[in-house]
This record gives C-alpha cells, structure tokens and sequence, in this order.
C-alpha cells in the first residue's frame, strides 16, 4: 500500500514539491486533512489555524514560482508550544498564559520560517514543561497514538505524537533534561538533540517570566521527525539560529558521517545498577545490538564513561532544575552531588547559592570530560533512551512521588526517565531512533551519542540502524473510539 | 642594541626581529636587563622564568636564520599576569593558597600567544584572586606606579601595565572583570583591550584554590595591554576565538568597520560625567578635550546623547553579576567564617550586605542576567545611532596606596569629596558586565603629571572599531608617554 503523502519523511515530501509533483499548499492540505481526522484522538496538537497554514502555504509556493530555493520550502512542521511562533497562541500549558499570542518568533523557529517552512500547529506540553506525559490544564492531555490509553511521553509528548502521527513532517522543540528523547521514544519517532550552544534556544517561554531572552545553559533547540535524514536536514537549517551572536561566531560542522556500519566503533552501555530494563524492551534493544554487529560494527561493552551513574544523575536533575528561575527554588542536594562539588553542604533543602551553581558547573565540567573520553575507543556511544515502552496515563501524586504501571512492577521517574537525564546533562549530540516494537506492541527506542558536534555522526548513526531493525512505522491509535 | 627599542610598539619589535635588525635573543637580553634595573622601584614582576625564555630564544633566532615562516609576534619577550595559567612557569593568582602552583599547561589564550610567536620570561604581580584596583599581596608585595611610587598602578592588572608602561616586556595579557585591563592602563598610560565578553578563551584563570578556572566567569575576559592600538588589533586578531573544546565548530570572524576617511562622519557620543556617578573634575576636563579633538577632526560629538536607562541602577546591577561571578575565589574556611558573621546579630549591616552575594540562591543569578539582557538591549538601540561612546574607565586617577580595610569598606577622595571605592569600578562595571568591547586609551595627564585614560566603547563584537577609534584618539592627543623612571 502506498504511504500517505502526510506520513512520507520529509526529505521526500520536499523531492516532490521540487520536482513539481505537489504544490506546498498539497503538502499543507495533507498535514491538516490527517490532523482534523485524527487528532481528536490523541490531542498533539493544541493551538494553530489551518487559515494562518494555507495563506503560508500559498507563499512559500510563491517563492517556489519564483526560483527561492529555500531548504523546508512547504515543508509542515509544528513547534513545541513553548517556543513563540508569531501570531499563533503561546501557552506552554500554563493557566496564566491562557489567550497569549506570541509578539514573535523564537530565533529558532525564524530559521525555520526562512527556510520556507510552514507551521501547521503547535503541540501541546505539560505546565511548565515539567513532566514526562503531557497534560496540562488549558489543553488537556495528549495521549499516544499507538495506545491512547498510554502516555506520548513529555515533555514534548505533543511534539512526538504529532510527528508519529503524521500532522507535522518535522517538530521543532526546546528539550531541557531528555524531554524529546523520551517522547520519541515512547512513539517510535526520530529525535535530535543537538550539541549545547549550537542552536539558539532565545525565546523559550517560561510561564511565569515569558519568553527568555538569554540562552539556556541547559536546554536546548532539537527536532523530531519520521526519518534521520529529516533530522540532518532540519539541524543544518536550525544553525542559521547559532547561539552566539551571528555578527561574529560561525558555526561548522564536522562532516564526517559514515555510510555502513562495517568498522564502526560502538560502545554499547545497556545497563547499570540503577537502571534496569523492563525485560520485553530489553529483548528489542538486544536484538538492535545483535543487527549492528551482524552489519560488521565493533561492539564494545566494556566502554563507558567512567563516571558513578547514581551520582551523575543527581547533578543532571541538578542542573536542570537551575535553569529555570520558575523551578530554581527548593532544590535538594544530595551528599553524593555535593561531594562532586567539593563542598561540605548536605543539608539540601535550600536553594543552591550562586557559588554552589558555580561548583556544580565546575563539577559538570569535569564529570562530562569522563563522557567524552569514550570516543577515545569508540565512535559512538549506545545507550537505551527508556528501558521500558510507553506507560498508561498515571496522574496520581506529584511527578517525584508518582509510580508507573511497567509490566508487573511500578517505576518512579527516575526508573523511567535516567538514560535521557543521564545523556542530556553531557550536552553532547544525541540521536534517539526508533528500533523495534516490544512484545506489547508499543515501540522502544535508543540513544546514539556521539562526541561534541558531532551531531552528523550520531545522525547518520541512527539512519544505519534504522536500516538494520526498520525505522518509523505509522501507529495504531489501539483503543481510540 | 638601543634598549629603549623595547618602549616602542610590539609591532616595530617584531618588524625588527623580523628584518633580522635584532634578534630575539638579544632583545630578551635587553628585556630581562630593563627587568633588573627598573623593576626593583616598581615591582611589577612577580615570577622570573629568564633560563626557559633564553633557550626558546635562542630556539626562535634558529628559524629565523633557517628562513622559516614566521608567526606574527615571533621572538618578542612578553610577561604574563600571573591571574593566568602559564605551563612550567609558577602562577599564583597573588594567592598564599597557589604559592607553589606550577601548571602543566597553558591557558588557551597563552598558548595563542605562543603559537604566534610571544617568548614568556616573567610573570607580573596581581591582587590576591584578581580582586582589587591596587596591586599588593602578601606573596609578592606592592606594586608601584611609575608616574607616582606613592600611587598605585590600578589593578589587578597592575603589574602587567607597569609593564607595558615601563618597556619590560614587548606587550601583556590581563584580564578584566570590573575593569581590571583598564584602570591598570590608564593609571599607568598605556593601551588596554578589554573584549567583548567570550571572544577570548578565559580558561585557565586564576581565581580560586582550584587552580585554573575549567569553567568561564560571567563577565570576566582576558584581554591585551600595549603601547599603541595598532598593537591591540594585532593581538585581538591572536587571541579571538573558540576554546579548544568548542573549536570543531566555532570560529569568529570579527566585522571590521575600515574608515578610509579616519575621524570624518565617526559618530560619538560622549558621557563623560553623571550625577549618579560623579568623576573628578580634572578628568573630565581632560576628557573633553579629548572630545574637542575629535570633534575638530570632523567626528560628530554629542555630548548630551544617554543609552537611556537608569545609570545607578544600572552599575549596581553590574557589580552585582560581578559580585557574584568572584565570589567562587572565597575557601570554604572563609565562607563558613562568612556565615557566622552574617548569623551574628552584631554584624553591621554593611557588611552583611557585602557577604550576603555569597550566599544568595542562584535564582537570583538568573534573574539579574534577565534584568542585563533588557540594558544590552537598550545598548544595541543606542549603538544604531552612534559608532562609539566614550565614557570613563574611573571617576579617579591613580590615587595613594591604601591597604587598609577591603573593597566593601573602603573609602576614596575624588576632587575632594569621599566616596565609595567600589565607585571606582563603577563606570567599569557597567560596560564590563553588558559583556561590551571597550578600549581604554591615554589621552592625557594631570596638573599633578598623572596619565587619564577613557573608554572607547563599541557595540558588541565590533573590537576592532574600539581600538581603531582609541588609536585615532591617540593620534590626537598625548597618547603613550614613557614614564621618567623608564626613560
């Protein structure tokens, strides 16, 4: 059967827009038809206007008539509701911000624009981005389009159901600790997370504070999408928004980027004390790890940052938690992080001072040279993005106190979410890609990272992989009525 | 040879290395014996490395006979601030703690300099961490101006502009977080470029126990120290770049703004004076002339024109991120000697509010760098209407030693009336800390005989203007003088 032009990846989409085959505006229609059909089930996306879409659409055919040969030309894509798109509502879930227009685009998505792309929505995020489902109380809850009695995943569970689900061909969303990591893989889409500092993640709404106007030391700008070729295409577009100041700083990537996986140096981590599998997504991943040394790569299993994964965790959340002013308060800090930073404080309930922020960043540093040191031996590191398939909705209790129903057992969200915590806080690039379906049904994922800016190279990575275990297949929508 | 060629510009001493006219072991010769006889009056050299440079010397005069390619500042004899990581050559941030600290590497920017050719012999003397605009410690003693002994020479670059002052080395490197390349340089009369904020790599800094610095300060920058701007450009272009860590990806490429027709059409905005800031009266007389001679050179001055925002407020702000991005050089014996004074119901309340920066919670850390992001804003829509401002490196010239008390109790006099010493850094500040490129020049003394600097400002990454525009203002005015000790 013939795959519905929305649910094509969008290099292809774009082929056939340059080829004459489809008008920009087709390509629009095809996104928005599949959304007004189908979003009702799962509710990814929560704001945007087919009105607002067409006029888009019928000006970036216009530039098409008139030689412009913007990259994302047509292209529908949707933002993560908490970057500003101009003229749309930006919410980020938030009560207060109900009936907000954003004044104008983040940096980020303005790269994006330029390029021809045209937004047919945003997608819906958990209040303040802090959770991993994604319910809030302006938009409701957004559920998975493989199970809609199960979570999408959050932060950026909108962001990742959209792109499953085939309303958008490409999303643009800010991840903070593993938000888009998560969230592909708990709906078997592609995500990418760029190196910290390339893309300017300026204009990241903050609830209370609006959007920022100073870059993030944490987050940053990264994309989901139905293919890894989406994702090079889409990043390449997104370093026209570098995060320092384009009157002076230039950014280019490396390019070194393999085309077989015979020779290439994996390191595979697939577990550790503190996080094990949920055993039917461990047989998925095993059975990715199988492929890729059936495919000629070197596996090495020995290899992996020689760090004390209990205590890196604890300076990820950490660190996380202090980049936003909203959530800076009440941090705990844990005797093993404090330990890292050299200081002799463990009474953790008050905030950290600002010369503790400034020992956990030294203590950062040093901790992810001991990430970076595995590409010594390996090109790549590989690692689960969720050791477990996506959950059913679970809002009992806080996020912290909450337990998830996995198989037989109850997780917390440090179970859940360590592999991506662990992999965000390194700041390196990071690649999720979608690699098999669990015996449930429901799709695992798993993270390929790779050394700093070398965000082609996990890119290119993840697309050898998919190759080898089969890549993004259209959902379900189980249990939708 | 002449040791007085070691007075004249970084780029005559390397032109001559070059043309073979000296050769870099001579004029390290002649560096080391200014070093002896000069520096005993002045102290400005804290850590002598003669045996190394001699050999690398020698190593460099080789290429040269060999014909080799030769980089940009090849064979010239420098010092460096000795806030700054230099490998195999003691580095103790002025610090007790760093008193036997020898690092086997070199910060970034050292290596740049060295990769262009710079010979270090000598390390010059700097506050304990960097913190103070005098230049005393209890490892190395004071540092004396060359125009006044009983003065200082700024700080806490200040033994590092001595330096330059005095042609003991062909040039320098400082740092500057609150001013700490252009009060120096000023003080002393010489050419000081603080960059803008992240152009040049700071790792490698001096400003705790921990030795040096993996992470960059908010703020603080390592910037060059020279007798001409011609200098200053030559040295920005070295040092401007990505640290090794992000250098994969990153490269800078600074616009240059060329102006063929020199001063004609430049638009300035002077600011030389403020009620919330007053500057000793004798300055800004200096400092409009400065303006006059701009003016009569056929730039547009408008001496009224304001970037908009409230400037007390706005200093403060600055000194506030300053406070903050410093307060990682206290141990943490001090810090909990720090707390109990600040529990102790007796404390004054001036000093409980000079120790309360320690121990604010981050958060407020981020919501100062929101409140910054508003003035940078406000400084780039003032920087559409003008090519640069000028504005003061200090409300003071050099003043007496004063060594008493610290930087939160301290009191100075300017133009007769006391003030905060804090004041001192305060115009400083308020650039330093909107991250913006600023060059202090000299363009003038004293009735006393007393060297004054101002600031050229630029909007951010445009350096190359600042320098440019302080050179023109050089030309214009008294300039690089040498100081009667070093003559």
């Amino acid at each position: 059967m013939e795959t519905p032009l929305a649910l094509l990846p969008a290099v292809e989409q774009l082929a056939l827009v340059s080829r004459r085959t489809v008008t920009c505006r087709e390509l629009v229609a095809a996104a928005l038809e599949r959304q007004q059909r189908l979003n009702p089930l799962v509710r990814a996306v929560c704001a945007g206007g087919a009105d607002t879409a067409f006029a888009a659409a019928e000006r970036a055919d216009a530039r098409r008539a008139a030689g412009d040969p913007g990259p994302l030309l047509g292209l529908p894509v949707t933002v993560k509701d908490s970057l500003d798109v101009a003229g749309l509502a930006g919410v980020a879930g938030s009560p207060a911000l109900v009936g907000r227009v954003s004044p104008e685009d983040a940096p980020a998505v303005r790269a994006a624009l330029d390029a021809g792309a045209v937004v047919v929505g945003k997608t819906n995020v958990p209040e303040f981005c802090a959770d991993m489902q994604t319910s809030n109380p302006v938009y409701g809850l957004t559920a998975n389009p493989w199970d809609v009695e199960r979570t999408p995943g959050g932060a950026s569970g909108g962001s990742a159901a959209a792109v499953a689900a085939g309303f958008s061909a490409l999303d643009i969303a800010p991840d903070l600790g593993g938000s888009n990591t998560l969230s592909a893989a708990f709906c078997g889409v592609f995500a990418h997370r760029p190196t910290h500092g390339l893309v300017s993640t300026l204009g990241l709404l903050d609830p209370l504070l609006g959007p920022s106007p100073v870059e993030s030391a944490v987050a940053t700008v990264g994309l989901l999408a139905r293919d890894p070729r989406d994702l090079r295409l889409g990043l390449d577009v997104l370093l026209g928004s570098p995060a320092q100041d384009p009157a002076g700083w230039r950014v280019r990537l490396p390019d070194h980027a393999p085309t077989s996986l015979r020779g290439l140096r994996v390191a595979v981590w697939d577990e550790d004390d503190v996080l094990v599998w949920e055993p039917s997504a461990r047989v998925v991943f095993d059975r990715m790890v199988q492929a890729m040394r059936d495919a000629g790569a070197t596996l090495l299993r020995e290899t992996r940052p020689a760090i004390k994964l209990s205590a890196w965790l604890r300076l990820a959340v950490l660190h996380c938690v202090t980049a936003t002013p909203a959530v800076a308060d009440g941090v705990h800090l844990h005797e093993e992080v404090a330990a890292l930073m050299g200081i002799p404080r463990t009474d953790g309930a008050s905030a950290l001072t600002l010369r503790e922020w400034q020992q956990l960043q030294r203590a950062l540093v040093t901790q992810r040279q001991r990430w970076i040191e595995v590409f010594d031996e390996a090109d790549v590191l590989v690692c689960p993005a969720v050791p477990c398939t996506a959950f059913p909705h679970e809002f009992s209790g806080s996020l912290m106190s909450r337990r998830y129903q996995v198989g037989a057992d109850r997780w917390d969200a440090g179970q859940v979410g360590g592999w991506v915590a662990a992999t965000s806080a390194t700041g390196l690039p990071v690649t999720t890609a979608p690699i098999g379906l669990a015996a449930d049904g429901l799709p695992v994922g798993a993270q390929i990272v790779a050394p700093p800016f070398h965000d082609r190279l996990a890119i290119a990575v993840a697309g050898l992989v998919s190759a080898e275990v089969g890549g993004y297949r259209p959902p379900e929508f189980r249990g939708a009525t | 040879m002449d040791d007085a060629l070691l007075l004249r510009p970084a780029l005559e001493l390397a032109a001559a290395v070059r043309q073979r006219d000296v050769s870099a072991r001579e004029l390290l010769d002649a560096a080391i014996a200014r070093v002896e006889r000069i520096d005993p009056q002045l102290n400005a050299v804290c850590t002598r490395a003669f045996e190394s440079a001699r050999l690398e010397a020698e190593a460099a005069d080789r290429r040269t006979v060999r014909g080799d390619e030769l980089p940009e500042f090849h064979g010239l004899p420098i010092t460096v601030k000795d806030a700054i990581e230099t490998a195999g050559i003691r580095s103790t941030g002025g610090a007790e703690e760093l008193a036997g600290h020898v690092p086997s590497a070199d910060a970034p920017a050292v290596a740049a300099l060295r990769a262009a050719g710079a010979i270090v012999f000598a390390k010059t003397n700097v506050p304990a961490w960097s913190g103070d605009i005098q230049t005393f410690n209890s490892l190395f003693g004071t540092t004396r101006n060359p125009w006044d002994p009983e003065r200082v020479p700024g700080g806490s670059s200040g033994g590092a502009a001595v330096a330059v002052a005095c042609g003991l080395t062909a040039f320098e490197l400082g740092t500057d977080i609150g001013g700490s390349v252009r009060v120096p340089s000023a003080f002393c009369g010489v050419f000081g470029h603080k960059p803008s904020y992240g152009l040049v790599p700071t790792l490698g800094y001096l400003d705790s126990a921990h030795g040096g610095s993996i992470t960059e300060a908010d703020v603080n920058v390592f910037g060059p120290i020279a007798r001409s701007a011609a200098d200053l450009a030559a040295l920005l272009d070295v040092l401007a770049g990505p640290d090794p860590a992000r250098a994969a990806a990153w490269r800078v490429e600074l616009p240059r703004t060329p102006r063929p027709e020199g001063v004609r059409g430049l638009r300035v905005a002077a600011w030389l004076d403020d009620p919330a800031l007053p500057v000793d009266p004798e300055l800004v007389a200096v400092h409009a002339a400065a303006a006059d001679a701009l003016e009569a050179a056929g730039a547009v001055v408008d001496r009224t024109a304001r970037p908009g925002f409230d400037l007390d407020r706005t200093w403060r702000l600055g000194s506030s991120l300053i406070g903050i991005a410093t307060s990682v050089s206290e141990s943490e014996a001090s810090i909990a000697r720090m707390r109990a004074l600040l529990d102790d119901p007796a404390t004054d309340p001036g000093t409980r509010f000079a120790l309360g920066r320690l121990f604010r919670p981050h958060r407020d850390w981020l919501a100062a760098d929101r409140a910054r992001a508003e003035v940078r804003a406000v400084w780039a829509r003032f920087f559409e209407d003008w090519d640069v401002l000028l504005c003061p490196v200090s409300i003071a010239t050099a003043f007496p030693h004063q060594q008493e008390g610290g930087f939160g109790d301290r009191r100075t006099i300017v133009g007769g009336v006391e003030r905060p010493y804090l004041e001192l850094i305060a115009w400083a500040s308020l650039i330093g800390s909107a991250y913006l490129p600023a060059t202090s020049v000299p363009v003038g003394a004293t009735a006393a005989g007393l060297p004054v600097g101002v600031q050229v400002v630029a909007p951010f990454l445009h350096d190359h203007r600042a320098i440019e525009v302080a050179g023109l203002l050089a030309s214009l005015t008294r300039g690089y003088v040498v100081p009667p000790v070093a003559r």
